[in-house]
């Protein structure tokens, strides 16, 4: 492929130069031919090259630039064992782990990738719980595995074990008569050093998503949500969604969750810590531990002479910069949302109910990232509740009062700019879907109706939909 | 060695085909049945220094032609890896894939590496005269960088011819200006300033770094580029995958390498008694085969493969291996690795540690100079002569910065106590420059 080659010299020794920017294809993909340039609105990047989903907001001041800056560090560091002679700042990776840094899973900030055959996990985790609740109304770690399962460890350390994907397909016949595969995981276990995982287990396979216009989703008000919630609840009909009420470990008290695929965690900071503890295994304030069970000794052991919150290995000054690198990605300026196609697309969407879960517009409140943001509307495609997605989607796994059967509505802006990245293209929590398509036939729960229209429209309209969505 | 692909693993037959999305979507209520198979794979542990951005893709690549073998990274720089690397089994470890040029050669010197059966057909181990892997066989070059000088095409260098030589870092106008990145802080630095010392020697290399450094900004990261790009600074001194991937992901930057430059290469190794042998040699291969040596091409690695034939036929594609050998520098490999922890030592005693009294003092000799330059004067013009040369002073000879007995005293960082280098360093510094801003500053005679 061409574009996989980084080309353009200009040489002339004694001297010689490499000048690529001007000559790389995908450099010059922002002007389609005939597209009119959509207005940039002011969280939005206008960079179109591969590194699009990690542009922070035009207009952040020093103070919060050099913030990002520090936290882009460590979202980057490939972390290691205690102790480190180079790199004491990112020392304390594991005992168990999944991945070595946050950039490994969220590759170029976007989504992670289902591996092509059986070979491990690379941007996946499973996690893993029994029935019941703990003291705050979230879910149970595994008694053997913990809450997440970590096929990693450091030297000397026993890890997990290994766990794999296959795939099974089936397919579905359009209102037209043409057909599409859908697939779906199986998990393979393999070599399980603490014994079995247990059929009662429930079991959530996740994806990496993307880490665009997370700051925006914060500064929306909690009462904009809950209005939501409100306006769906009295239009009646199968959509009805629902907060999420989850475990701020901040404050020590309920709020309501937004983030995470079952909207689990109330803020981003929190999100992050959860993250690094659970794939890292490094440790923070709001996740002192590290989360070994009674039947990992050896990883207990190691924990002994370590108290909880004497020392962190991701201080609160260096998760605030994180934070703040998170916080402050732009997104990616829609593509051709002019084009009559995309605005056909566009009116699809909402007649055919996508919109009412996916909800185009929302008000940011005063903690808008960028000065003068405050009471800016966005365009994220989401509502931030819950809805059932139906047994097709369903994990099984109760999160807080999101059911096994309920999903966040994730977000969708940015979701055209995905190829753009150079990344393999995947949809939905565990990245079964291969095309929007599938992933819009894998709606269920209160998105039933939706899903059967858009099953049935011509395939000319199915795919001025999918050309809206990849305005996005 | 010979690379070919491993069989496949045991197929895995779950298909399904079931008529009517309502049944397929609700029949099975979970997200995954759950087999428990058998252990398929052979797991292998390879210390690397590579960021994911290049160890992600040559894994993820690696493993979806081999699922027989799946690769634990653990992720190492240079003291860490040697600490564990030089351990009695080696940490368990099976393979040792990383840029670290004093590493491997200590590494090999203590036994720590099987010997690879390298056939040379395809895999030169040098270009030309310059030998990139062990000359024994005991690691083999991976890929190679090249360094050079990084200029923003749409900023501040828009419109300017490249940088030729590393001079063009050292003038006058472009006081604060220059990237330099830190040889204590960041990984490449040593070698890069390295090229500079073999390729100018010793003395004079130091005296021009030295210049450069007053007018750097000194970075504590290597991949700094953004200044480049919004126009805060004009040439930033690099190892050219840095640009390269930021040119190749949409950045308006691109590397001049000037001349007498180099492109250093990374290594693999195969540790002996790796518990993993036979699979870590399957990996080994893979890195060494034309399908894993044109990954190096891709746009976020960025990195020029040792392996002639993993060229495209396309001239525009930067080919060390086509280059005349006079635009190289015939750069010593084991001095190089050598002295690593000296040239980031003096960098710290030289550059980094008394920042903005160097700058002061090359302002003035600049300011001097330039005044010359209205009024000649012999006298004047010796002692800024001489101004110059105690600014670039190296309080280490060229002998001694070759003598194995004298590079095994320097530490970096230096310990408290380790050894008596550092003050006595300081203060022939400190009299140098002193002497210099007096000849700067005393007048002269009528």
């Amino acid at each position: 492929m061409k574009t996989g080659l980084w080309l353009g010299l200009a040489r002339a020794l004694p001297g010689f130069v490499l000048a690529i920017a001007s000559l790389m294809p995908f450099v010059s993909v922002s002007a389609e031919e005939g597209a009119s340039p959509p207005p940039l609105l002011p969280y939005e990047t206008a960079f179109q090259g591969r590194t699009l989903y990690a542009r922070p907001f035009e207009g952040l001041s020093e103070t919060e630039k050099d913030l990002a800056a520090h936290g882009s560090l460590f979202f980057h560091a490939a972390w290691v064992p205690s102790p480190s002679a180079d790199q004491p700042e990112f020392q304390g990776l594991g005992p168990l782990f999944n991945q070595l840094s946050c950039i490994a899973c969220h590759v170029k900030n976007g989504r992670g990738a289902p591996p092509s055959g059986t070979e491990p996990l690379r941007t996946m985790v499973v996690k893993l719980s029994p029935a019941g609740t703990d003291a705050h109304g979230g879910p149970l770690g595994h008694p053997l595995y913990g809450p997440q399962f970590n096929p990693r460890a450091i030297p000397g350390m026993r890890a997990e074990g290994e766990v794999h994907l296959a795939w099974e397909t089936t397919q579905v016949t359009f209102g037209d008569g043409s057909v599409a595969e859908l697939r779906r995981p199986i998990l393979q276990w393999q070599d399980l050093a603490f014994g079995p995982i247990g059929k009662d287990t429930q079991i959530s396979l996740r994806n990496a998503q993307p880490l665009v216009g997370l700051g925006l989703l914060e500064a929306v008000p909690e009462a904009e949500i809950l209005r939501l919630a409100e306006d769906q609840k009295r239009k009646g009909g199968s959509v009805a969604g629902k907060p999420n009420w989850v475990w701020d470990r901040a404050s020590m008290s309920r709020r309501l969750g937004r983030f995470g695929q079952k909207a689990n965690q109330p803020s981003l900071r929190q999100q992050i810590a959860s993250a690094f503890a659970e794939d890292l295994g490094i440790t923070s304030s709001l996740f002192p531990s590290e989360s070994c069970t009674t039947a990992q000794a050896d990883c207990k052991a190691s924990m002994s002479a370590k108290p909880e919150l004497a020392d962190p290995e991701l201080v609160d000054k260096d998760l605030d910069a994180v934070t703040a690198f998170v916080r402050d990605m732009a997104v990616p300026a829609r593509r051709d949302s002019q084009n009559p196609e995309v605005m056909r697309g566009e009116a699809l969407f909402d007649s055919i109910g996508c919109g009412r879960c996916h909800t185009g517009t929302l008000r940011l409140g005063e903690a808008a990232p960028l000065p003068g943001l405050a009471g800016t509307t966005i365009h994220p495609f989401t509502d931030l509740l819950l809805h059932d997605m139906g047994d097709g989607l369903a994990d099984g796994r109760p999160d807080f009062e999101a059911s096994g059967t309920q999903w966040r509505t994730p977000p969708l802006w940015g979701l055209g700019a995905m190829p753009r990245t150079g990344q393999d293209i995947n949809y939905l929590h565990d990245g079964r879907a291969r095309t929007l398509s599938e992933a819009i036939l894998w709606h269920g729960g209160e998105a039933v109706a939706a899903r059967e229209r858009f099953r049935t429209l011509s395939s000319a309209d199915r795919q001025a939909l999918v050309t809206f969505l990849n305005s996005l | 060695m010979q690379y070919s692909d491993l069989k496949s693993s045991a197929d895995i037959a779950f298909s399904t085909r079931r008529r009517g999305l309502a049944n397929f979507l609700a029949a099975l209520p979970l997200v995954a049945l759950i087999f428990t198979g058998p252990g398929l794979a052979e797991e292998i542990t390879v210390v690397t220094a590579y960021p994911e951005e290049v160890s992600g893709l040559f894994l993820k690549t690696f493993e979806a032609t081999h699922p027989d073998i799946s690769v634990h990274l653990l992720w190492q720089q240079g003291r860490d890896a040697y600490r564990l690397l030089s351990a009695k089994d080696h940490g368990g470890v099976d393979v040792y894939w990383a840029a670290s040029s004093d590493n491997f050669p200590h590494l090999r010197a203590e036994g720590a590496f099987q010997k690879l059966d390298i056939v040379r057909t395809q895999l030169p181990g040098a270009i030309g005269e310059d030998h990139l892997s062990d000359p024994e066989g005991y690691y083999e070059a991976f890929e190679i960088a090249g360094y050079g000088l990084a200029f923003g095409t749409q900023a501040l260098w828009k419109g300017k011819a490249p940088p030729q030589t590393w001079h063009a870092a050292a003038q006058p106008a472009l006081a604060g200006k220059i990237i330099m990145p830190n040889a204590g802080k960041v990984g490449f630095a040593p070698s890069l300033y390295e090229i500079i010392l073999q390729g100018e020697g010793w003395e004079k290399g130091w005296a021009l770094l030295s210049e450069i450094g007053s007018n750097a900004v000194l970075s504590a990261q290597g991949h700094a580029m953004h200044p480049l790009i919004e126009g805060k600074a004009a040439l930033a001194m690099t190892i050219d995958f840095v640009p390269l991937t930021a040119a190749a992901n949409g950045e308006a930057v691109a590397i001049a390498y000037p001349r007498r430059t180099a492109f250093l290469p990374a290594h693999v190794a195969l540790l002996q008694g790796a518990p993993h042998a036979e699979a870590a040699r399957v990996f080994i291969a893979f890195l060494l085969s034309r399908e894993g040596q044109k990954l190096l091409l891709q746009p976020d690695v960025g990195r020029h493969p040792v392996r002639p034939d993993a060229y495209p036929d396309d001239p525009s594609v930067q080919n060390p291996f086509r280059l005349p050998a006079s635009t190289l520098l015939p750069f010593d490999h084991a001095l190089g690795g050598a002295r690593r922890t000296l040239v980031a030592r003096l960098f710290e005693e030289l550059i980094a540690k008394d920042h903005e009294a160097l700058q002061d003092l090359w302002q003035k000799i600049h300011a001097a100079e330039a005044d010359l330059q209205q009024k000649p004067d012999p006298i004047r013009k010796a002692r800024i002569e001489e101004a110059r040369h105690l600014a670039g002073f190296v309080p280490v000879g060229a002998t001694e910065a070759e003598d194995k007995a004298y590079l095994a005293r320097v530490d970096w960082p230096p310990k408290s106590g380790s050894d008596d280098l550092g003050e006595g360093w300081a203060k022939t510094i400190r009299e140098a420059r002193g002497k210099a801003l007096s000849l700067l500053e005393t007048p002269v005679a009528p």
